[in-house]
């Protein structure tokens, strides 16, 4: 009688414990995983650009969870004047565990000086958001402070002119 | 009398040489050296500390340049008075035939050499630093 009891009780415990597990809560805990990532091709990372052309890069888009990811929309962080095109503008959908390569066509300001320069590239969908950077250096640039080295030394021709002429009688 | 004037002349021709050479070397030494600072200042991370550094250095070149060339020009002159007393002893003495006037020319042309190269460098110290920033 008290061996039966001790079976009931762990039948008892045994369901309990079997609908736990089976709860919603539990059921929301493992609900389907979003993970967008985007990456910049590795050789696409402090790549030389120029001034008022098209610098073409490329960059993936990538479903890393388990459950389709909707209207992903592109955006950039970009220095004053640059201009930031994505090819394809936006995509619909984007499956789990698939990728897509975006074309990004970068076009710096004419006016742009040598130097380093940090573009962020933003994916944004309904599900999620996620972001990446990378470093695009300008080589040819105009620069400000060649003009500004060019006026001191004219000034010092200058000077060396006026030093001549007045003292070198 | 006229030998102890002689004597002072060359003396102060001597001077007046060294004095240039200190002037030149200095100038041209200081110009190679801020160009080296400066392109290395230039070519790193600039920060405001960095383009403070490289400015007062710049001021340094230009300052000291100026003086070089002052002081390069006031030699030339120096040494043509003294040349000038010179030959007018030579004359009086009747031994002017010694000593060729055209060497005064000569002078005159390796002087503005001279400060041309020390403008010269000041100037590649001050470029090459801002085309490299």
């Amino acid at each position: 009688m008290i061996a039966g009891k001790k079976v009931l009780w762990l039948f008892l415990l045994i369901a309990g414990l079997l609908a736990c597990l089976g709860s919603p809560a539990v059921l929301l805990a493992q609900e389907a995983k979003v993970d967008l990532s985007l990456r910049m091709l590795p050789e696409y990372y402090y790549k030389e650009v120029i001034p008022g052309e098209d610098n073409a890069l490329f960059m993936e888009v990538k479903n890393n969870g388990d459950k389709e990811i909707t209207n992903i929309r592109f955006d950039s962080d970009k220095p004053e004047g640059w201009v930031v095109d994505f090819k394809p503008g936006s995509i619909d959908y984007l499956g789990a565990g698939s990728s897509q390569t975006i074309d990004v066509k970068v076009i710096p300001g004419r006016d742009t000086g040598r130097g380093e320069y940090n573009l962020t590239f933003i994916a944004e969908a309904n599900e999620t958001r996620t972001a990446t950077s990378t470093m695009l250096r300008v080589e040819n640039g105009s620069s400000f402070w060649l003009w500004v080295g060019l006026g001191v030394a004219a000034l010092v021709i200058a000077g060396f002119i006026v030093i001549f002429l007045r003292f070198g009688r | 009398m006229i030998e102890r004037v002689h004597e002072h002349i060359i003396g102060e021709l001597g001077t007046n040489t060294r004095t240039d050479t200190i002037f030149v070397i200095t100038a041209i030494i200081l110009n190679l050296v801020t160009l080296g600072i400066n392109s290395g200042l230039a070519s790193s991370t600039g920060d405001t500390t960095q383009t403070i550094v490289m400015f007062t250095f710049v001021a340094l070149i230009i300052v000291v340049n100026f003086v070089a060339e002052i002081g390069l020009i006031r030699g030339r002159q120096m040494r043509k008075k003294l040349l000038n007393g010179l030959l007018k002893m030579y004359k009086d003495q009747g031994v002017e035939g010694y000593y060729d006037p055209s060497l005064m020319g000569d002078y005159t042309l390796r002087y503005n050499l001279f400060m041309l190269t020390v403008l010269f460098t000041g100037l590649i110290a001050i470029i090459i630093p801002f085309i490299i920033r």
